[in-house]
């Protein structure tokens, strides 16, 4: 069985994160990404590619396979040259359908918000502030597994009414407490 | 005036407002609760933005109890705060129903 040539860069064509991912499959198992890609060919095609083998007697093997296709030695090396990155374009393809792997996952939504009212609002952050983050994201998330992107957006939108509302009713409420506490200490008993 | 204010200082009568008991009216219905769930239970009367105000308040005053869940991956790792009613708040909710049927149906025979 043959191996890709490990040395070649994939292709040129491919994104970041193609390159990223089948760079790391290639390190990590290198035969597991071939097979994977062998299963993406037709049948014939695959055959091909397998017969097409860097063994003890690949140079009998390889001429035996151009007398049966009746093509010449260099139209068999550019035929499997044009197979391979076919190849590599269907393992790009199965890598962008693959679910995100978490470190390509993004910051889940208000996150920068989050960090800011941690800082400048510690107490209010941990009694109101942060459930009321975590119902937003739940929210969030959630229209986004339904497929419902104008509903995830309002949902973020509303959120941040949510958070100025509770953000300001808490504090008008400490505020109004700590004047009635003053004008009970003030007052003649 | 002065008499009214005597009393009620000296008896301590724990208030509930409206909001406050929708809320533990769906907490002893329902058993522990998200704060999204109840705003979605009743959303004319509770709104998102206040809704976990008023529990830290019916928090403070001993009407309901929180506990910590650890956030999944659709809160982003926040952790969530579920509640319940306390059996005090239950105690005082029952007091006031039965204060405003006494109020308006006259007094009980």
């Amino acid at each position: 069985m043959t191996r890709p040539n490990h040395a070649e860069p994939l292709d040129s064509s491919l994104t970041i994160r193609q390159h990223t991912a089948m760079k790391s499959t290639l390190e990590e198992q290198p035969d597991e990404l071939h097979f994977s890609m062998l299963e993406l060919l037709p049948p014939d095609e695959r055959r091909l590619v397998a017969r097409y083998t860097p063994g003890e007697n690949w140079l009998q093997s390889r001429e035996a396979l151009c007398e049966e296709l009746g093509i010449s030695m260099k139209a068999l090396d550019v035929r499997v040259r044009h197979l391979r990155r076919i190849m590599v374009q269907l393992m790009a393809r199965r890598i962008d359908d693959a679910p995100a792997t978490p470190s390509d996952r993004r910051a889940p939504p208000l996150e920068s918000l989050r960090y800011l009212l941690q800082a400048c609002f510690p107490v209010l952050y941990a009694h109101v502030l942060e459930p009321t983050l975590a119902d937003i994201r739940q929210e969030h998330s959630e229209a986004l597994a339904d497929g419902r992107l104008v509903k995830a957006r309002c949902v973020l939108l509303r959120g941040c009414g949510a958070l100025a509302a509770a953000a300001l009713c808490q504090l008008g409420l400490s505020l109004l407490g700590r004047i009635a506490a003053l004008w009970k200490a003030r007052s003649p008993k | 005036m002065n008499f009214f204010k005597k009393v009620t200082e000296d008896m301590d009568i724990p208030r509930l407002s409206p909001k406050e008991a929708i809320i533990l009216q769906f907490l002893i219905a329902n058993g522990e609760m998200y704060g999204l769930e109840l705003v979605n239970a009743a959303p004319d009367k509770i709104k998102r933005g206040t809704v976990y105000v008023t529990l830290g308040r019916m928090a403070d005053k001993g009407y309901v109890e929180s506990r910590q869940v650890p956030g999944d991956e659709g809160t982003g790792g926040l952790p969530r705060r579920l509640f319940q009613a306390t059996g005090y708040g239950a105690r005082v909710l029952h007091a006031w129903e039965l204060a405003d049927s006494t109020l308006a149906f006259g007094v009980v025979p």
